[in-house]
């Protein structure tokens, strides 16, 4: 899967699937979840099993702890998905 | 006397109803929490059944369309409804007396009165930090210690329920959904709109719900008394349900109901 997909379904998990708003027009690849988009920590659990449920992979603690940008994020789903021979 | 454990369709939302039903005379109903159980209410169920008719309903937490007080609040709805309650008394834990008060609220006329241990609704520590995604028996045993006063109540067969309860993500997703709504629905400005009487029961070492939460209620609250459970955490129905039920006892027959 090509980096642009990756980030255009991470944009839709992260305007769409999470209980609270976040305009798309918010979200860059630098956008910090945490400090910019103010995705709190169970925010931030709820993405990351939506990010399981959406790309089929499993996401350890560690890795979950170092995604603090979108793009950090479209990065470790992508590595997940070169792995398992998904890319 | 027996239960009987019935499974109903809801043809609106081709949702069933599970449910345990004991006992004969005015209905109470019981609500559990986040993580909860029909057998969390074993003891209240028991105790109730002598006198009146207890239905002990189990919240849909892991269908995507409930994943909200709102609409677990339209869940509770259709079952009274379906029921065909004119009037109810309703105990209910954690979330469940979160989606008490919700419901209290859409129907006024019919909730006589609602007995709330560790209720949600003001304030619930416990998903706010320190989250596992992927959480090892040693992090469950913690988190569910944290609900006791006694430690020892998260025994082994507590954390394979738990470990069951969060097989899938997709199941994980629900309880995180149902957790951000329970926070967004903050009901301290709708509280003093609640007449009816509430009895609110509260572990003096609540962790989750700490007492500050319910001293708030009784503040908010148009009738509500408390009472404090000396030793005992979150969930009262099953750390100390002698004393819960006591405390409940008293109160329905105050009124009287």
């Amino acid at each position: 899967m090509k980096p642009d997909e990756i980030r255009a379904r991470l944009e839709r998990i992260i305007t769409e699937g999470l209980s609270k708003p976040i305009a798309l027009g918010d979200v860059t690849m630098d956008s910090r979840l945490r400090e910019d988009l103010a995705i709190d920590s169970l925010e931030t659990v709820e993405m990351l099993f939506e990010i399981e449920e959406e790309f089929g992979i499993k996401i350890d603690d560690t890795e979950a702890s170092e995604m603090r940008t979108v793009r950090h994020a479209v990065e470790s789903i992508g590595r997940k998905l070169e792995s398992r021979g998904l890319s | 006397m027996t239960s009987r454990v019935t499974t109903r369709q809801r043809p609106q939302l081709k949702e069933s109803f599970l449910f345990v039903e004991e006992g004969v005379g005015p209905p109470i109903l019981l609500l559990h929490g986040l993580f909860g159980t029909l057998s969390n209410w074993e003891h209240t169920q028991r105790r109730f059944s002598q006198h009146y008719r207890v239905l002990n309903l189990q919240f849909p937490l892991y269908n995507q369309q409930f994943h909200t007080v709102d609409t677990l609040t339209d869940y509770v709805e259709g079952f009274v409804s379906e029921q065909r309650i004119p009037e109810l008394a309703i105990f209910g834990n954690s979330l469940g007396g979160h989606v008490a008060l919700n419901y209290a609220l859409r129907e006024p006329g019919r909730v006589r009165c609602m007995v709330l241990a560790g209720s949600g609704g003001l304030f619930e520590r416990g998903f706010d930090r320190n989250i596992m995604i992927h959480p090892d028996r040693e992090y469950l045993r913690k988190k569910i210690s944290e609900v006791f006063y006694d430690p020892s109540f998260a025994t082994e067969e507590q954390i394979q329920e738990v470990e069951s309860v969060i097989s899938t993500t997709r199941r994980k997703l629900s309880l995180v959904k149902i957790a951000r709504s329970a926070r967004t629905n903050n009901m301290r400005d709708q509280l003093p709109n609640i007449r009816c009487p509430v009895c609110l029961v509260w572990g003096r070492e609540d962790k989750i719900t700490p007492v500050a939460v319910a001293q708030t209620f009784k503040e908010k609250l148009a009738d509500a008394r408390l009472v404090y459970i000396e030793k005992c955490g979150h969930a009262p129905i099953i750390e100390r349900p002698e004393e819960f039920n006591r405390h409940a006892a008293e109160f329905l027959q105050g009124l009287p109901y």
